[in-house]
């Protein structure tokens, strides 16, 4: 069990490592990815769009590392769940778009696996945080 | 208290990250430098002579006149990533339904739309060229008649 979540704490780093370096790379891309969304003013959609990579290394960072452990494993679970939340309203609200949670990686991915993607990492996280009390 | 400290922890790269962003150029600016002699820029239409048979307008004829249209790339949205002209927006077949919500935004009343692809024989640019006039009933949508490899030449 303990290695089982050493594992899971690790992959679920590196993912989100590589979710904010994608977008830390091309933050305007994610900017637009986040208008088309029809969600966020443009002014937040700027500043989510820059924040939200740097947050995202951050939480990776920290679970890899196990430092403020908790907190980051709180804070994963509610940007998957904003992340999942934002897909459904889309989908709900007849709009073709991709997250660019990946950058051009999830053009690839239609409604469906990207929604099986969020919720195997909510899963994940739910597990971590089960383990860690 | 930890989850506000990794929230803080995180504002001072994205501010970092944000303040050196390139932020996304604009074809009219491009013009004005290579402006001569400080002239205005024409008016679409006033000494432009597109191809009204074909639909094709060429670079030398948008330099001329000093025209700034919204440029668009029909290219796939990979090659459009990994380099297209400054201030284009990516409009093809497959993103359509995403991105023409975003060109009808930025587009404003009697400006050019220009769309180019992967070269002279690509039939890309004439497709979303014909939609963009039959389904969104735009006005002043020419494609450049040599494409990608020509234009990037003009990228400083």
């Amino acid at each position: 069990m303990k290695r089982i979540s050493q594992v899971l704490r690790i992959l679920l780093g590196i993912v989100f490592i590589i979710a904010g370096v994608m977008k830390i790379s091309d933050p305007w891309r994610f900017h637009e990815n986040l208008a088309n969304f029809r969600i966020l003013s443009d002014p937040v959609a700027q500043t989510a769009a820059f924040y939200i990579p740097w947050l995202e290394v951050v939480l990776g960072i920290a679970l890899i590392a196990r430092k403020l452990y908790r907190g980051a494993l709180a804070s994963s679970g509610l940007l998957l769940s904003i992340f999942t939340a934002v897909l459904l309203s889309a989908q709900l609200r007849g709009l073709d778009t991709s997250c660019g949670c990946f950058g051009s990686w999830d053009i690839s991915l239609g409604f469906e696996g990207l929604l099986a993607r969020n919720i195997g990492l909510l899963a994940v996280t739910g597990f971590l945080i089960r383990a860690e009390r | 208290m930890e989850v506000v400290a990794l929230i803080l922890i995180a504002v001072p790269p994205a501010l970092e990250t944000w303040l050196v962003s390139e932020k996304p150029s604009h074809f009219h600016e491009l013009f004005q430098a290579s402006q001569k002699n400080g002239e205005a820029l024409a008016t679409p239409g006033s000494s432009v002579d597109p191809d009204t048979t074909t639909g094709e307008v060429t670079w030398e004829l948008l330099r001329d006149s000093a025209i700034a249209p919204l440029w668009i790339d029909a290219r796939a949205y990979d090659d459009f990533a990994k380099e297209h002209f400054p201030g284009a927006l990516s409009l093809n077949q497959k993103n359509w339904q995403r991105n023409l919500p975003s060109v009808l935004k930025k587009r404003r009343p009697g400006t050019w739309i220009v769309i180019y692809c992967g070269g002279s024989a690509c039939g890309l640019s004439r497709a979303i060229a014909d939609r963009l006039r039959k389904e969104a009933g735009l006005e002043d949508v020419y494609t450049f008649r040599e494409g990608w490899p020509a234009l990037r030449q003009h990228v400083p």
